[in-house]
């Protein structure tokens, strides 16, 4: 690669993650000596520190390629080209965002006179050429346009959102020192503070043909989801949080499917009222809990519910394994004795976790006391035992009754051969 | 994998691990998941924060923070490394989508394995068989399951019939009830 190609190729870089140093570019390229194998490591070390290589904008070739899309999949928003393509604003990701959002909603994209898709290949190489000339000139005014529509975004903002803080736009944007990152953290910040990012037909006259995909488009560069605010973007953090529902510990989208979705409309009514329900041939959550209403039923009380199925925390679905150990209303303790080998006994305890005794404390003080051993054993119904090796079924209630005065005597069974009995 | 998983009684050891071993793991999942960006993945797995191993029955292993204690990834033997749903909401989109739809999820959720009639063609992304896939729903904005193909996307497009993902993580399974480990 050319010496003047290469310097502009390390300007784009730069000048997309880290305009500071652009100072530094002429002593790299004097390091790389022009050759390529030095070009190559320079460029992979930059893309290690600061991410993927920034793609060329072209307008132009992405104007073609949006005109071959409407054509094929829906001539009627021809018209609307010139405005989506004035939208991206020159930058490479804005475009690709574009691309890729059309491509979701129409589905591949068609062949084209220019040859394949793909801005980064041709055009790259149709830029780096056009740089030859140009070179700082030309790079220069992009960061400026970029800089000024920027700004220009952020004042919109405030215009619609806080009118008081405009003076405080210039600042803002100076701080972003003109990184892409930076400018798109800040606009994450202030639609998490304010609301949407208010579209420029605000100002312009409404436009109901092209505002489907240009509000998708506007989503899409500002980085929030197109409905429902289940996720949330953190500052600070490239982390998403996720609302979960409390009754079931899940997405919202997907509490249809779980039993327990009745005790979450309520919930889901407050906070998702628009939420389309795909088990409900798409009817959002504040129609079908109309609906239920006027047939007369009622939706619960979300507190009850939300309290009922608090058992872990709210981190998911009730555990079985828990489902006696917390609170179970059945408090017998029964003392039963199985037989192991000839004249080997084991005596099992059971439900001594529903009078809030530890169960492995209890098993070893009980162990102790035969001089036996102890262990506590998982029962195939979830619930738990306490067994000693030993026939001890006698000796067991009174011995309860001493470690443990917080059992009721006559709660205490006894299961000998069979035949159930109290031991009191 | 994880119908039947519980955390108190399937999982037997947790230690934590060298840092060499860490960071091959970090280092192997990046490669892994190359729309996985490096900060997003730093904070997943922070250089400077202790790893746990849990490991489980059936040679299965849990990723798990030092710090949060969160299960992060999980594999089957020296298999690829998964994320858990819960990681993979928060951290964003990384793997390649399967989309399906809306009449899939029940099955799905249930345990049972992805067929390719169930497989939106229309949304194929072009991908080799065995690779590491998430589950989305037609009409739904979040993942529901974690899968690995069985076929490539132009076995899928070509033969229609058999089963097109195996569905190894799901909503509401064992793993998703098991956000931490204590």
């Amino acid at each position: 690669m050319t010496t003047d190609a290469f310097r502009a190729r390390l300007v784009r870089f730069y000048e997309h993650h880290q305009p500071d140093k652009l100072g530094d570019v002429e002593k790299l390229l004097a390091k790389t000596q022009g050759k390529p194998e030095n070009e190559q490591k320079l460029i992979d070390a930059l893309v290690d520190k600061y991410g993927p290589e920034p793609m060329v904008s072209d307008p132009e070739a992405l104007r073609a390629r949006i005109r071959a899309f409407y054509k094929h999949y829906n001539p009627d928003k021809l018209n609307k080209v010139d405005n989506l393509v004035t939208r991206t604003k020159g930058k490479a990701n804005y475009e690709e965002r574009l691309m890729a959002m059309l491509i979701e909603k129409y589905g591949d994209e068609p062949e084209h006179e220019e040859g394949e898709a793909g801005a980064t290949g041709a055009s790259a190489a149709k830029a780096s050429k056009n740089d030859d000339d140009d070179d700082d000139d030309d790079d220069d005014d992009e960061s400026d346009e970029e800089e000024y529509t920027f700004h220009s975004r952020v004042v919109r903002f405030y215009k619609k959102y806080a009118p008081e803080k405009i003076s405080d736009v210039d600042k803002l944007v100076e701080r972003t020192r003109g990184i892409v990152k930076n400018e798109e953290k800040l606009m994450t910040a202030l639609i998490d503070k304010y609301g949407p990012e208010p579209d420029s037909a605000d100002e312009d006259e409404d436009d109901d043909s092209g505002e489907e995909a240009e509000d998708d488009f506007d989503e899409l560069v500002v980085g929030k989801p197109v409905s429902g605010q289940m996720i949330l973007t953190k500052e600070d953090s490239h982390l998403r949080e996720i609302v979960y529902c409390p009754v079931d510990g899940m997405p919202p989208e997907y509490c249809e499917y779980l039993p327990t979705f009745k005790a979450a409309l309520p919930w889901l009514e407050e906070r998702f009222p628009d939420l389309q329900l795909t088990t409900k041939k798409g009817k959002t959550v504040a129609e079908v809990a109309a609906q239920i209403r006027a047939d007369g039923g009622e939706l619960g009380d979300a507190a009850s519910a939300v309290a009922a199925s608090k058992k872990r925390g709210g981190a998911g679905m009730p555990n079985k394994q828990h489902a006696s150990g917390a609170g179970g209303q059945d408090k017998t303790v029964t003392i039963e004795r199985s037989q192991r080998q000839r004249r080997k006994f084991v005596t099992s305890v059971v439900g001594l976790d529903a009078y809030d005794i530890k169960l492995k404390d209890a098993a070893k003080k009980l162990g102790r006391r035969f001089a036996c051993g102890s262990t506590v054993n998982k029962l195939p119904n979830g619930k738990q035992s306490i067994d000693i090796q030993g026939d001890y079924i006698y000796d067991m209630p009174d011995l309860i009754l001493e470690y443990f005065p917080s059992v009721d005597k006559s709660s205490i069974v006894l299961i000998d051969g069979g035949k159930k009995s109290k031991a009191f | 994998m994880f119908r039947k998983f519980v955390a108190g009684e399937q999982i037997s050891t947790q230690t934590p691990v060298k840092s060499s071993v860490q960071r091959g793991l970090t280092k192997n999942i990046g490669d892994q998941y190359p729309d996985l960006s490096a900060d997003v993945l730093d904070e997943v797995l922070p250089k400077k924060s202790q790893i746990l191993i849990a490991k489980c029955q059936d040679h299965v292993n849990l990723v798990v923070s030092g710090d949060s204690k969160e299960v992060l990834f999980f594999n089957q033997r020296e298999g690829p490394q998964y994320p858990t749903l819960r990681l993979l909401y928060k951290a964003g989109d990384f793997m390649t989508k399967v989309w399906v739809d809306a009449g899939a999820i029940k099955p799905l959720i249930g345990g049972a394995d992805l067929m390719c009639p169930g497989i939106r063609q229309d949304k194929l992304e072009d991908f080799p068989a065995d690779t590491p896939v998430q589950i989305m729903a037609e009409g739904k904005e979040l993942p529901f399951a974690v899968g690995i193909t069985k076929l490539s996307a132009a076995e899928i497009r070509a033969t229609n019939s058999g089963i097109g993902v195996e569905i190894l993580h799901s909503l509401g399974d064992g793993l998703w009830n098991c956000p931490t480990v204590d």
